[in-house]
C-alpha cells in the first residue's frame, strides 16, 4: 500500500523507474485497485488506450476531376501565355541569342568544322584575336623599349637639353 | 543551306567592301578546310581597335576606329612544306593586292609582319604571325576617318 503511495508519488514527480510505472499500470489495470486509489484510474486507463494509438497513415491527395480553384486556373493561363510568348519570339528571332548578339556577327570554323553556338564561336572569335594580339604585343614589346632608349639618347634632344642648361646657369650667374 | 547562305553573305559583304581581293579569296579558300581555323567577327569593338592600335599603330592615333569586321585564319601544322606553301600563298596575296609592309618583328623563333593598305573604302591592315608550326593571318577592316 505504501509501495504504492510512494511510487504514485514518485510518479507526478517525474522520478519514477521503468519498473515502478509498469508496477502501476498492472495495478491499475488489476481489480484489486484500493478505493483511495480509484481517482487515479482512469489516468492510468489511458496507458492501455496509447497502445492502440496508430500513427495515422499519410496519404497524397490524388486530383480529381479538372476543377482548379480559380485563382490556381488564372496563374496557369498567365504562365502558359508566357511561354507562349517566348516560344513565338523564340521562333520568330531565332539568330538572337540571350545576350543580343546576332549570330552573324561571328564566324567560327574549326578544323572545317563551324561553331553553331553564337556564344561559343564569341567566346572562340575573342579568345583567337586576343592570342594574336598577345603574340604581337609581346614581339613589339623590344622594339617599343628600343625605341623608348632611342628617344632618350637622341644626340639632337640630348644638345638641347645641355644648351637649355647651360643657358639657365648663365643667365643666373649675371 | 542557312551555312552556306551565311558565307555567301558575308563573302559579299566582305568583297563590296574590299572588291574581292586576293587576301579574301585565301580566307575563302581555306576558312572550311580542316587543317585550319577561321574567325571572322563582323565588327571589332573601339577596345579591340585600341588594343590594335597598342601594338604597332601608336602613331596612327588619327585614324578611324570604326570596324568594318575582321578575321582570322590559323594553320596549326607539323607539315612544314603546308607551312611553307602557305606562307608563300599568303606573301602572294598580299604582293598582288598591293599592301605596303609597315614593319618585320622577330622574336625568338616567331616572326610578326605587319601591312597596311588605304583606299577610299577602307584601311585594312594584315597581321601576318608566323610560329614553327603555327602560322596566322588577321586582316582588320577600319572605315577611313573622313
Amino acid at each position: 500500500m505504501n509501495n504504492i503511495d510512494n511510487i504514485l508519488n514518485n510518479y507526478f514527480e517525474g522520478v519514477a523507474l521503468p519498473e515502478e510505472e509498469n508496477a502501476l499500470k498492472d495495478y491499475f489495470r488489476s481489480d484489486t485497485v484500493l478505493p483511495q486509489h480509484e481517482v487515479y484510474k482512469p489516468l492510468f486507463a489511458g496507458f492501455d488506450k496509447e497502445k492502440q494509438i496508430v500513427a495515422p497513415v499519410f496519404e497524397i491527395p490524388v486530383a480529381k476531376g479538372n476543377k482548379k480553384p480559380a485563382l490556381v486556373r488564372k496563374l496557369w493561363i498567365t504562365a502558359a501565355g508566357a511561354a507562349a510568348v517566348i516560344l513565338l519570339a523564340l521562333t520568330l528571332f531565332p539568330y538572337k541569342n540571350k545576350v543580343g548578339t546576332p549570330s552573324d556577327d561571328f564566324m567560327v570554323f574549326i578544323n572545317g568544322k563551324e561553331i553553331t553556338n553564337p556564344q561559343k564561336a564569341q567566346q572562340y572569335a575573342d579568345k583567337m584575336f586576343m592570342q594574336a594580339n598577345e603574340i604581337i604585343r609581346t614581339s613589339y614589346e623590344p622594339f617599343i623599349e628600343a625605341k623608348a632608349i632611342q628617344t632618350k639618347m637622341d644626340a639632337d634632344k640630348i644638345f638641347n637639353d645641355l644648351s637649355q642648361k647651360i643657358n639657365y646657369i648663365e643667365s643666373i650667374n649675371q | 543551306m542557312k551555312k552556306n547562305f551565311s558565307i555567301m553573305f558575308m563573302t559579299l559583304a566582305f568583297a563590296t567592301t574590299l572588291s574581292a581581293q586576293q587576301l579574301e579569296r585565301l580566307f575563302d579558300k581555306y576558312m572550311e578546310d580542316e587543317r585550319f581555323n577561321y574567325v571572322y567577327q563582323k565588327k571589332a569593338s573601339s577596345m579591340d581597335r585600341l588594343k590594335d592600335m597598342e601594338n604597332f599603330d601608336v602613331l596612327a592615333l588619327d585614324r578611324s576606329t570604326i570596324s568594318l569586321g575582321r578575321q582570322m585564319l590559323t594553320l596549326n601544322s607539323a607539315d612544314k612544306s603546308l607551312d611553307e606553301s602557305f606562307t608563300r600563298e599568303v606573301e602572294n596575296a598580299l604582293k598582288a593586292d598591293k599592301y605596303e609592309q609597315v614593319s618585320i618583328v622577330r622574336n625568338g623563333k616567331n616572326r610578326v609582319e605587319t601591312y597596311e593598305k588605304i583606299s577610299d573604302k577602307a584601311i585594312a591592315k594584315v597581321s601576318f604571325i608566323k610560329n614553327p608550326g603555327n602560322i596566322m593571318v588577321t586582316l582588320n577592316l577600319y572605315a577611313p576617318k573622313k
